[in-house]
């Protein structure tokens, strides 16, 4: 059933952080052997950054997924803004200690420098623009111990790249920025993303042609693109229930694409 | 779910908004090639001396257009004739070319009194006004007319305004298009005449002499009203007794 295959693809552009999900492109592979590379240098912090969409979560996501075997490492998604709950997530998650409720600065640094590691661990920083300016200059301080590794990521835009210069700068050995996709590399992820799904016949229908008016609507950012096949494949669905005759599935045509993009707000 | 007939007017409405720039970009290609088009097919392609005359005229009166209309002279009309032609059907008789002489220097010279020219009514009565060029007429008129006839003057001063035209083509220089104007009036070729006038009045438009033999052309080819006009404008442009005088003269019939 046709409008099952629309479903299913709608599905499979969800935008998720699920490290199942990761396409694995070429350019964004060489990104993440890089970030691996980094982590294994005596370094303090590294900083992830680029824009919205550009797939920073998920690199993150999968670097934790493939490391937290080998090494202690945590992950924070979203911003624990409050000093208190950070610190106790800290001494939680990477000195197995749950402390109680009064727990000061002083007193993770010192239970930090108490601990020994084979491996160092690693932090996760997600969405680090969020974290105020206090909470940051501790996460300095506890970098400076050299006992944690903090990976951040950041947006990139000028004012937070304006923080991430302040707060960084002396700390971070090493930047990593991450890029939209070229219109060959959206081409790869839409293909590659339905084919893991094992839409074939859909993955057929985006050619050149088609790509490259979504990267026209999308300028090739991942989230975006997400969420424009997301709207095309329930524009899809409606049109297969609703208009049956106004609509082909064995090809796309631009009329679709823009309805598309109409739906998902890239036009108006 | 989604409401695919609004979907479908929201996009019509998207594809109508995308098109505007690329209608109003034809919209104003269409109009520069059709003001381009307009122009370019507008009358500039006759002479020289048409447009600057009429330039200085149309300020005020559009009358040499009035009086090109009349005379229906054409591009045809104003080129060059065959050598034949200039020579009158018939000599009836001759008499020596200083008249031609006497003519270079001044460009003030009226019209040679000593031959025998009859009255602008006799001499052109068979001249249509339309269709046919002048100089179809002033070169074609019956033996019976022959009173009427330009004067032959000698093969040498036939040769002589060939030399004269051959210089002028090269030099443009009004004096001698003035001597041309002024031996094609004495021999009553008049559309000639009128012709080098106006080839001179383009080069000069304050050319008194191109003035007043274009307006004696005018009247010995029964355009009397034109020729009153063309002096008319002359006079507003510039206080000319001798013009003056001419047009007295035309008026009262007493040109000669």
């Amino acid at each position: 059933m046709q409008s099952d295959l629309y479903t299913q693809a709608k599905a499979s552009f969800l935008d998720t952080v699920d490290v199942n999900e990761y396409i694995q492109l070429d350019r964004v592979s060489t990104i993440y052997n890089t970030l691996k590379t980094t982590i294994e240098k005596p370094l303090k912090m590294v900083l992830l950054f680029g824009r919205p969409g550009t797939g920073k979560s998920m690199m993150l996501n999968r670097l934790y997924t493939e490391l937290k075997k080998g090494q202690p490492i945590a992950i924070y998604h979203t911003p624990l803004v409050d000093e208190l709950e950070f610190l106790k997530a800290l001494a939680r998650d990477l000195l197995g200690f749950r402390p109680f409720e009064t727990f000061s600065f002083t007193q993770f640094i010192e239970l930090l420098e108490n601990k020994s590691f084979d491996i160092t661990p690693l932090v996760l920083l997600d969405e680090a623009q969020l974290y105020s300016d206090a909470l940051m200059e501790k996460i300095r301080l506890i970098s400076d111990t050299r006992k944690v590794k903090f990976i951040i990521t950041l947006h990139k835009t000028d004012q937070e790249d304006l923080i991430a210069k302040e707060h960084f700068q002396t700390r971070i050995w090493d930047s990593i920025e991450l890029h939209n996709a070229s219109k060959q590399e959206l081409l790869s992820y839409i293909q590659k993303k339905l084919l893991k799904h094992g839409l074939f016949d859909l993955a057929n229908l985006f050619q050149k042609r088609e790509v490259g008016l979504i990267y026209k609507f999308t300028k090739g950012n991942y989230r975006d693109t997400n969420k424009f096949l997301y709207n095309f494949f329930e524009l899809c669905n409606a049109y297969v229930e609703q208009m049956p005759h106004k609509f082909s599935t064995q090809r796309i045509t631009p009329k679709h694409l823009e309805m598309a993009a109409l739906q998902a707000g890239f036009a108006s | 779910m989604i409401n695919i007939h609004e979907l479908e007017r929201q996009w019509k409405a998207y594809k109508r908004k995308k098109r505007l720039p690329y209608v109003y970009a034809s919209v104003i290609a269409f109009a520069i090639t059709l003001t381009y088009v307009i122009w370019s097919a507008t009358p500039k392609t006759e002479s020289l001396m048409h447009k600057q005359v009429i330039e200085t005229v149309t300020n005020e009166i559009p009358m040499i257009e009035v009086v090109q209309d009349e005379l229906n002279t054409t591009k045809t009309l104003i080129e060059p004739q065959p050598k034949e032609k200039l020579q009158p059907p018939l000599a009836q008789e001759l008499k020596p070319s200083f008249e031609f002489l006497k003519q270079i220097k001044p460009v003030k010279s009226m019209p040679p009194v000593t031959s025998p020219e009859p009255k602008p009514s006799q001499s052109f009565a068979t001249i249509p006004v339309s269709p046919k060029p002048i100089a179809q007429n002033s070169t074609t008129q019956s033996p019976s007319t022959t009173h009427d006839a330009p004067v032959l003057s000698t093969s040498q001063t036939k040769e002589k305004i060939q030399n004269l035209v051959e210089r002028f083509a090269q030099s443009k220089n009004p004096h001698l298009g003035i001597v041309i104007a002024q031996q094609y009036l004495d021999l009553k070729v008049y559309d000639k005449a009128y012709h080098y006038a106006l080839e001179v009045n383009a080069i000069d438009q304050n050319n008194e002499p191109s003035w007043l033999i274009a307006a004696k052309a005018l009247y010995y080819t029964d355009k009397k009203d034109p020729a009153q006009q063309l002096l008319s404008t002359y006079l507003n442009r510039k206080n000319s007794a001798e013009a003056s005088k001419l047009l007295h003269q035309i008026r009262t019939g007493t040109l000669r």
